[in-house]
């Protein structure tokens, strides 16, 4: 389409003077825009005046929801994100930890608090200076203690500077403040690996993908440890040729117990489960210790018809129940005049308690050869749990303290026989924490395999009725026939899982940041101490504490 | 603005801008334990450099209330407006980390989106429509002297149309010219005010039936053979009047979707600045 008209008719039709005439569009702009800046304005006025929570970048952490209305609770200086701008700092923070310090005092001295990482450690240091590793001289010439006082001059401003906030970040979007990112721990655990003499701990790694073996399952590495059996955790494994071995001192096969036809009393079978005998604690994070009135003796009755059942006990305790059955015993056999009530009730126990050989009644004597011969039954018979040997039915009910753990005999005592403490760790690994609750979902076999290696889905028919030299070689838990095999699992069986990255490719459903496992300087098991640095620095020399025996299990061997 | 040739170098400085701070905040992210924040120094840097580019670009409303001041072309002001707005999108969202959780950034977010988007559609119609504009309505009047276009051109046609009617044109319809029966004069003063008048008229509806072109060409060829010859130039000029007016009708619609999408684009900017303010006055606080 052409335009037909001529230049002078077109002039003629519009008003030359054109900024009489306003145009339209603007004028609409221009109202709407100040009734948008007017709304705008109107709209955060509120907020202004009031609640400055719409201004935070992410809601604050849930233990700190109560008081999020109260900015100055927390924030007691201004102008700080355009002072780190400024001086291109991102240590200055506008929480002092002196606010942090009015709720959290404990936890901010357990971090912050000058006698933390270094006075003691130095001390320390010097009381073993005598018992120094030939190792504990580095490249330099200089010893590792002068290497431990560079470190400790240089975590103190570290960590005075870091501040709380430094670690500790709030308005992130994290619902625990304890969830700190991995790089602020490997930050200072990659300058502190070079300066612990005792490798037992692996610091120099950022991420889970990069986290060493679990110690459990890291020898010592030389020849020389191995063949003292030196491990990294002595208290719970040794380590041999063949790999750690668990240092428990009992006798247990799971593959016996995990029998679909298990021999139960009076001819019937059962098939156990984990959780028959693993149950969760009241936290849910780990199991119980097991006892054997709560996860035995409705199986095991421990004695012999010619002892009759005896409690779960010590030996002293055994010996002077052994003694009194005894003595009625006998009493009744001779007929000999029961133990009157002088005002005529009725019998009474012998009077005085027999405790001792000493304590039987006179012409009671002989009956010592016979307490020696049932202690012999109980705690020298060999009644090894180990055995691939299925026991007789009858077997469950006649139970030697050795059919569980191990005695020893001490001449001169008193109470000759010993029971060897269990020492069934609580926990294992020590240094880290593991929620089984979560991982409720996970079949049990598939992380707890023999020596850590991934499961196999195998048939569980296969592993019986009789173990066959090819199946001992499984590393399912149903083909562990010895209390000694360690049923924890690898890293790479966490792995499986766990990680932000996979270096084949895949992906990855669950992180795996440093606190999701780890405490921040905890020593392990004693958490309500709070150690902080140092403590965990001297536990490193102190030697494992994981291994604590489970006290309970231990008080009330038999 | 059409975007030619003539703004390679706006967009060369601007693409290599935005590479620099995407290395840049590559090499933030890897060094910040807890990810990048709006609050560290490096975040900060990237609010302001994106705060400067949207100041920049906000800053052409007033460049142009005062023309005279010699500060750098019009052409100039546009071409920034243009390219250092779209700057301030990486670094906006470098700055906050690719994260908007708070209520306030959030709208702050969804506004800067909107603004971002409308001004990029707003640009993509500037390339189309002035060209569709040129062609499809060459009887282009002056945008907001359309409404005087179409009254100067209703009065033309009108004295056109009285020099050839003389009386009859008025008051075709009374009395006294009904007594004289059929006239072609009557019969095209009968078709003005009928028709051609309300089309003409700068209020007319676009569903009127003379701004469908065939109809209309129908309707004034009818009307052409039912003259005499001495007035068949007359129904020609009508018809020219008919073709500017839906050249007008056009333009009144090109003009409506080409200053549209600035309805939203300046009230949201407007916005967008006193929240960013806001943010910016807060955040400092804190």
């Amino acid at each position: 389409m052409s335009d037909k008209r001529q230049l002078k008719t077109i002039a003629t039709r519009y008003d030359l003077d054109v900024s009489r005439h306003r145009d339209p569009w603007r004028m609409l702009r221009l109202r709407l825009s100040v009734v948008f800046a007017v709304g705008s304005l109107a709209a955060c006025l509120p907020w202004l005046l009031g609640d400055h929570r719409a201004f935070q970048s992410h809601c604050v952490s849930d233990a700190h929801r109560v008081f999020e209305q109260n900015c100055q609770n927390c924030h007691d200086r201004s102008g700080v994100p355009l002072l780190r701008m400024v001086t291109f700092d991102n240590s200055i923070h506008s929480t002092s930890d002196t606010k942090c310090r009015v709720c959290h005092r404990e936890t901010s001295d357990d971090h912050l608090s000058p006698p933390m990482p270094g006075d003691l450690l130095l001390s320390k240091r010097s009381d073993e200076a005598g018992s120094k590793r030939p190792d504990a001289t580095d490249a330099t010439g200089g010893t590792r203690d002068g290497r431990y006082e560079t470190l400790l001059q240089q975590l103190r401003p570290q960590l005075s500077e870091l501040g709380c906030a430094g670690c500790h970040q709030e308005h992130r979007g994290h619902s625990k403040l304890a969830d700190v990112a991995d790089a602020h721990c490997s930050k200072c655990h990659t300058t502190a690996h070079p300066t612990i003499a005792a490798r037992r701990f692996e610091l120099d790694f950022a991420d889970f993908g990069h986290h060493p073996e679990f110690a459990l399952w890291r020898s010592r590495g030389s020849a020389k440890a191995v063949a003292a059996n030196e491990s990294v955790e002595p208290g719970l494994v040794r380590w041999e040729q063949d790999g750690p071995v668990d240092q428990t001192a009992i006798k247990f096969s799971h593959h016996r117990h995990l029998d679909p036809r298990l021999p139960m009393p009076g001819g019937k079978t059962t098939s156990l489960q984990c959780a028959d005998c693993h149950q969760s604690d009241t936290g849910g994070a780990y199991f119980r210790p097991m006892t054997f009135a709560q996860d035995c003796q409705r199986c095991h009755k421990l004695g012999f018809p010619s002892t009759g059942e005896l409690p779960h006990s010590k030996p002293e305790i055994i010996r002077g129940i052994l003694l009194e059955r005894l003595a009625n015993h006998a009493a009744a056999k001779q007929q000999l005049p029961a133990a009157v009530d002088e005002i005529g009730g009725p019998t009474k126990p012998p009077i005085r308690p027999i405790k001792t050989e000493g304590d039987l009644p006179p012409g009671l004597a002989v009956l010592a050869g016979d307490l020696k011969r049932l202690e012999q039954q109980l705690f020298a018979t060999s009644q090894a749990g180990t055995s691939d040997q299925l026991p007789r039915v009858a077997g469950l009910l006649e139970a030697a303290c050795t059919k569980c753990h191990f005695t020893e005999r001490t001449d001169g005592a008193s109470v000759i026989w010993k029971v060897t403490p269990p020492r069934l760790p609580t926990q294992w690994m020590g240094h880290s924490r593991f929620r089984h609750d979560r991982h409720a979902s996970v079949d049990c076999q598939l992380c707890h395999t023999r020596n850590g290696d991934r499961f196999e889905t195998v048939a569980r028919d296969r592993f019986y009725p009789v173990l066959s030299d090819e199946m001992k070689k499984s590393p399912s838990i149903h083909a562990s026939t010895s209390a000694q095999d360690v049923l924890m699992p690898r890293i790479e069986i966490c792995r499986q899982c766990h990680g932000h990255g996979n270096a084949a490719g895949g992906r990855r459903a669950v992180g795996a940041n440093c606190v999701d496992c780890h405490s921040y300087h905890h020593t392990p098991l004693t958490t309500a101490s709070r150690p902080g640095i140092g403590g965990l620095l001297q536990s490193d020399r102190r030697g494992s504490r994981a291994a604590q025996p489970a006290e309970r299990a231990a008080e009330t061997g038999p | 603005m059409i975007v030619d040739r003539s703004h390679y170098y706006w967009g060369l400085t601007t693409a290599v801008m935005a590479l620099i701070s995407g290395v840049l905040y590559g090499i933030y992210v890897q060094s910040a334990p807890n990810g990048p924040s709006g609050g560290s120094w490096q975040g900060m840097l990237f609010g302001v450099a994106g705060t400067a580019c949207m100041a920049y670009a906000g800053l052409l409303a007033g460049r142009k209330t005062v023309p005279k001041w010699r500060v750098g072309t019009a052409q100039t002001w546009l071409r920034g407006h243009i390219w250092l707005g779209l700057l301030s999108v990486p670094l906006i969202l470098f700055h906050c980390g690719f994260q908007w959780s708070g209520t306030l950034e959030k709208i702050l977010m969804a506004t800067f989106a909107i603004v971002i988007l409308s001004g990029i559609y707003g640009l993509g119609l500037q390339q189309v429509l002035p060209r569709l504009m040129s062609t499809s309505s060459p009887a282009q009047a002056i945008a907001p002297q359309v409404h005087i276009a179409c009254e100067k051109l209703r009065q033309s046609v009108e004295v056109r149309l009285q020099k050839v009617c003389g009386a009859k044109f008025l008051d075709p319809l009374s009395p006294a010219a009904e007594q004289t029966g059929f006239s072609p004069e009557r019969e095209l003063a009968i078709f003005y005010w009928q028709q051609l008048a309300g089309f003409l008229d700068p209020g007319a509806s676009r569903q009127h039936d003379l701004a469908n072109p065939t109809l209309a060409s129908a309707r004034l060829s009818r009307l052409k053979e039912s003259v005499p010859e001495p007035l068949r130039p007359v129904i020609d000029e009508l018809q020219l009047a008919c073709d500017e007016r839906r050249q007008l009708f056009s333009q009144t619609r090109i003009q409506g979707w080409l200053h549209g999408w600035l309805c939203l684009h300046v009230p949201l900017s407007v916005t967008l600045l006193i929240l960013g303010i806001l943010h910016v006055v807060m955040s400092v606080y804190y």
